[in-house]
């Protein structure tokens, strides 16, 4: 009983329960026998870490098992009256991993302790999951929070295999489950970022995905894990200040790349940043209660590429977290965040390439973010978890000014106001429940069982400024009108169960987890989207093969599937007005001449299969040293079931039209398009798995069929070293290939591509937006010696992205709602060259008893790097305006195919100081 | 962890290990072993017990520390970062000035700088 008061007092200080990932604690656990292999029963084990002690004592098979530990670092030690004690220190548990520490305790005389550092391996055995976790320790020291205070996807896009938020070749912006102390933070409209936080609450980020088992759902790239900092029985504290202003950046456009595109000359610098965070953690009694709470502040001031000349950012965010041990058995945690930002010169109707200040919108955005988690144990083996978490946030997008946009298509300028309001309401709700058990039976298992249940509501309105915007032709001319009001809610009810057998030294990670996904109209009272039951089976199998837990073989197939969210059936759920097209017959007098529902009335096919991913992972890990390991893996990754939207019974007139020859841009050469042939029989559209649908000619005839797709391979090479003598270090090298036909940039489900086929079908296939074939990332620090200096740095080497050149192609002579770029060679044909960028950390650091005092200074983009991360793609050439920087008046820039339009950010400094214990 | 209770117990066991062990040892073989170095008294059987249960005592204390030390957090030198009375320290009320200072501004930030939405 008294150990289990123990035990459970450093249970309290579990994160909560993740919801569509559940794990957020580690295992230690190992056997102990005599020198001559006998097992060794009735040994004390204790685990000492940040929060405290507990004390277990081994099984008649010799075994122990510390569960539910919060990522940390701690030590064991054995002892057993006749041997002599030993010790493990250093061990780093991370998010759902298991550390076998095994101990062989020799017959001793008196209590003389030996410490053991060397033995223990740092692989787990058991999972098929790919660890691609970033330590505490790196996380505090490289160069990672460079100017972007969303560590959620900052973090991910440091990790193997992921590059612009695209994991493995899943979407960039909407495929990553994203959780901080479990909770699912994503937008439930579309499953981009929704919560942001700081670094430096971080107490262990997991960023993995790859072989995942069955507790892990609701995604199709990655899988982003962080825990929170806690308090413990000792109290804890973080200071810090960051700064950087315009005399710290530098400017790598050159000459010839103004020639090429003048707008390059107003590259985006920060020119002020304020930075602070107070941190302070502890107990409120020792080993029964702790608190621990976060305030941030910045305020960044930007000078935005192009004519802006001003763009703000203030947000305030407070985190806590408190930790109850009601009984012995009976833990309750509880942690919060509230943040809000303020965002001015963010640009709307109007591009950024052509927007002034007073044409920009204002951002306001609070949230909320709870979490309630309590936690039973049964025994030393079982415990069951229950938490209730979920957010509420807005975002509203207000013009600066109240005046219309407007844009001349004979000139190419705009004037008037930023032309659009958007406001967001979004709110999540959710309950998890699990149970976990070890047994041994025919081997020994872990054994999880779970249920979840979301709610997520999504609330959004668009229109323009004062209902219209104008397209002009050297004056009035045209007025357009649109706006919606749309509510969705998405319910979703997951369950799953999944064992890690272990038999000898294979262990097999079996699974099961059934997804029941629903989206509802609060508007219509009507369930719309009713996607089957999503199964997603998970099997894997891991074989140490030595024996030693030094050498593991991993290899797992699964099925996994997308989260629940608005996009497959926001268009059919009402509150969109038509597509108003006026006349303008006198200044402030508008004449309609035509409404149309753009692409008529929207419905979603029922019956129809969720978002899905298969994946096949082969690997192996082989600690090399205990501080050393090197791990290879092979994946392979399918998508289906996409869910977009064709219209039903459109007919379409396949014609030739010659558009300018990639190859030589002052000539043309023949393409096959497609003009709509019955647009105003007004067919409907309907969302759901399109593929298979055919699309025809007003004969019938057959002109092609959709086929999305998309497929990625690769091969990830990591190599780990932890802090020891001073340096650590990652090097990782991925090698990856990525084709298809459905973009992984930012397309999320329900996209609409398909609906015509001149995107569907000509030169539709290719390489994928996100893809990387090479990417060498190597991040490491050292700190040297008698001057206590510490040198951080991260450089990568990343293949270019690709693109696809393009010709701009009029609505009216597609009889399409608006203009389209047909794709003149098959996607991501071209490609842009290697990104090299070397950042790095230089910190000075004092220590005086526990207290550690550093400055240091940050340095992005050392080299001043001008690597072209944008190209004009349009062919032969785009007009593009301009504020010209010496007499601030707007010009037009021809710029040509393939002429830079973004490079990478020039080189800034940014200095900090912090004070930490 | 091993009590102070149960170290001394050993410590115990050891001393009448030791002292049984020097009465059974033959007396004819005190009598009659090897002779001191010279200028070195002949020990007695209880100075030497009494030595042996010096340099045991001895060991036992540097386990409790050891031990006392490996309960410890990991790496921390001595430290008052576990009392409350830390923040009664120096470095304790900087803490607590400067969490008031960064709260309070802050707070005063969230209503200063928001951006309020007509809409709202």
């Amino acid at each position: 009983m008294k150990r289990l008061t123990v035990f459970v007092a450093l249970l309290l200080l579990v994160g909560a329960v993740a919801t569509q990932a559940q794990t957020l604690t580690g295992t230690i656990a190992g056997k102990v026998t005599d020198e001559q292999g006998g097992v060794l029963p009735g040994v004390t084990v204790t685990l000492t870490g940040r929060m405290g002690s507990q004390t277990t004592v081994t099984d008649e098979k010799g075994e122990y098992r510390f569960v539910g530990l919060t990522p940390g670092t701690f030590e064991v030690r054995a002892e057993l009256s006749g041997f002599t004690p030993r010790v493990e220190r250093n061990l780093d548990v991370g998010i759902a991993r298991t550390l076998n520490i095994p101990f062989t305790l020799r017959v001793g005389g008196l209590a003389e302790t030996v410490e053991v550092v060397a033995n223990a391996s740092t692989i787990d055995t058991k999972t098929t999951a790919a660890d691609n976790s970033l330590s505490q320790e790196l996380l505090a020291n490289i160069p990672i929070n460079m100017g972007n205070f969303n560590a959620a996807t900052s973090v991910m896009n440091y990790s193997p295999g992921i590059n612009n938020g695209s994991a493995f070749g899943g979407d960039s912006s909407y495929g990553n489950a994203l959780l901080i102390d479990g909770v699912d933070t994503r937008d439930p409209d579309a499953g981009s970022a929704w919560v942001f936080y700081n670094y430096n609450i971080i107490e262990e980020v997991q960023v993995g995905g790859v072989g995942a088992p069955a507790e892990y759902g609701g995604f199709s790239g990655a899988v982003v894990n962080t825990i929170t900092k806690s308090g413990g029985n000792r109290y804890s504290g973080l200071f810090e200040y960051r700064n950087t202003g315009k005399s710290l950046a530098g400017d790598n456009v050159s000459e010839e790349y103004l020639d090429l595109n003048p707008s390059l000359g107003s590259p985006s610098v920060m020119t002020s940043l304020n930075d602070f965070t107070v941190q302070l953690g502890g107990p409120f009694s020792k080993d029964k209660a702790f608190w621990w709470f976060s305030v941030q502040r910045y305020a960044f001031e930007r000078d935005p590429a192009g004519p802006l000349k001003k763009a703000t950012e203030v947000s305030p965010r407070y985190n806590g977290k408190v930790t109850f041990n009601l009984t012995p058995n009976d833990q309750l945690t509880t942690s919060f965040q509230y943040d809000n930002y303020n965002v001015t010169g963010r640009t709307a109707w109007i591009p950024g390439y052509a927007a002034n200040d007073s044409q920009t919108v204002r951002q306001d955005s609070p949230e909320a973010v709870w979490n309630f988690q309590y936690r039973k144990l049964f025994g030393s083996n079982s415990f069951l978890e229950a938490k209730y978490s979920g957010y509420w946030g807005y975002y509203y997008l207000d013009p600066v000014t109240q005046e219309s946009s407007r844009y001349d298509g004979e000139t190419g300028a705009y004037s008037g106001g930023a032309g659009t309001y958007y406001y967001a309401d979004r709110d999540r709700n959710q309950v998890n429940v699990s149970y976990s058990t070890f047994a041994s039976v025919y081997g020994e298992h872990n054994f999880k069982f779970g249920l979840e249940i979301e709610r997520s509501g999504v609330h959004s309105q668009y229109g323009y400024a004062n209902d219209v915007y104008y397209y002009d032709y050297g004056g009035p001319y045209l007025a357009y009108g649109y706006s919606y009001d749309i509510r969705g809610k998405n319910k979703r009810e997951s369950y799953y169960a999944q064992d890690q057998w272990k038999i000898g030294r294979l262990t097999a990670n079996l699974g099961i987890r059934l997804d029941h996904i629903r989206g509802y109209s609060p508007d219509l009272q009507e369930t719309m989207y009713t996607p089957d039951w999503a199964w997603g089976p998970r099997l894997g199998a891991t074989f140490d093969v030595t024996g030693r837990g030094t050498s593991v073989v991993r290899a797992s197939w699964g099925r996994y599937y997308e989260g629940a969210s608005f996009y497959p059936y926001y268009k059919a759920v009402g509150g969109f007005t038509p597509w108003a097209s006026y006349e303008v017959v006198a200044p402030g007098q508008l004449e309609l001449f035509d409404e149309t529902i753009v692409g008529g009335d929207w419905a979603v096919s029922s019956g129809s299969k969720h978002y899905s991913l298969d994946e096949t992972t082969i690997g192996f890990e082989q600690q090399l040293r205990r501080d050393l390991k090197f791990a290879v893996t092979g994946i392979w990754r399918k998508w289906d079931n996409f869910v977009g939207a064709v219209i039903q019974g459109s007919t379409w007139t396949p014609f030739t039209r010659n558009l300018p020859d990639p190859d030589n841009p002052t000539s043309t050469k023949p393409y096959t398009l497609y003009r709509w042939a019955n647009r105003t029989d007004t067919p409907d559209t309907v969302a759901g798995n399109y593929a298979g649908f055919e699309y025809r000619d007003p004969n019938g005839n057959l002109l092609g069929t959709a086929d999305p797709s998309r497929n990625y391979k690769g091969v990830m090479f990591v190599l780990t070293k932890t802090l020891s003598n001073r340096w650590q270090g990652q090097f990782s090298y991925v090698y990856s290939e990525a084709e298809g036909n459905m973009s992984n940039s930012s397309v999320g489900l329900g996209n609409a591509s398909f609906r015509n086929p001149n995107n569907a079908l000509v030169n539709a296939y290719g390489t994928m937006e996100q893809n990387r074939p090479h990417e060498f990332k190597l991040m490491g620090g050292y700190t040297v010696p008698k001057v206590e200096v510490a040198v951080n740095a991260y450089y990568r080497a990343i293949s270019g992205a690709p693109y696809t050149p393009v010709a701009r192609v009029s609505g009216s002579v597609l009889n399409w709602t608006g203009s389209l770029d047909i794709n003149l060679e098959p996607r991501g044909s071209q490609r842009m060259e290697m990104l090299h960028q070397f950042d790095l950390r230089v910190e000075k650091e004092f220590k005086v008893d526990v207290h550690r005092f550093g400055v240091y200074f940050d340095i992005a983009n050392l080299f001043n790097n001008d690597t072209v991360v944008g190209v004009q793609t349009r062919l032969p050439s785009r007009s593009i305006t301009y504020s010209d920087p010496d007499t601030g008046e707007a010009k037009d820039a021809d710029v040509k195919y393939k002429s830079p339009t973004s490079l990478i950010a020039p080189i800034q400094m940014t200095w900090g100081v912090r004070w930490s214990f | 962890m091993t009590s102070p209770t149960c170290l001394w117990r050993r410590l115990l066991a050891r001393v009448l290990v030791l002292a049984l062990a020097g009465g059974a040892f033959p007396a004819d073989c005190l009598a009659g072993g090897t002779p001191p170095p010279p200028g070195e008294s002949t020990p007695t059987l209880a100075a030497s017990i009494q030595k042996a249960a010096v340099m045991e005592s001895a060991k036992m204390t540097k386990a409790r520390a050891s031990s006392s030390v490996a309960a410890q957090d990991p790496g921390q030198p001595n430290t008052d970062l576990g009392s409350k009375s830390f923040f009664k320290s120096p470095a304790g009320i900087v803490a607590l000035i400067l969490v008031g200072v960064g709260t309070g501004y802050a707070l005063y930030s969230t209503s200063n700088d928001r951006i309020k939405s007509p809409a709202k």
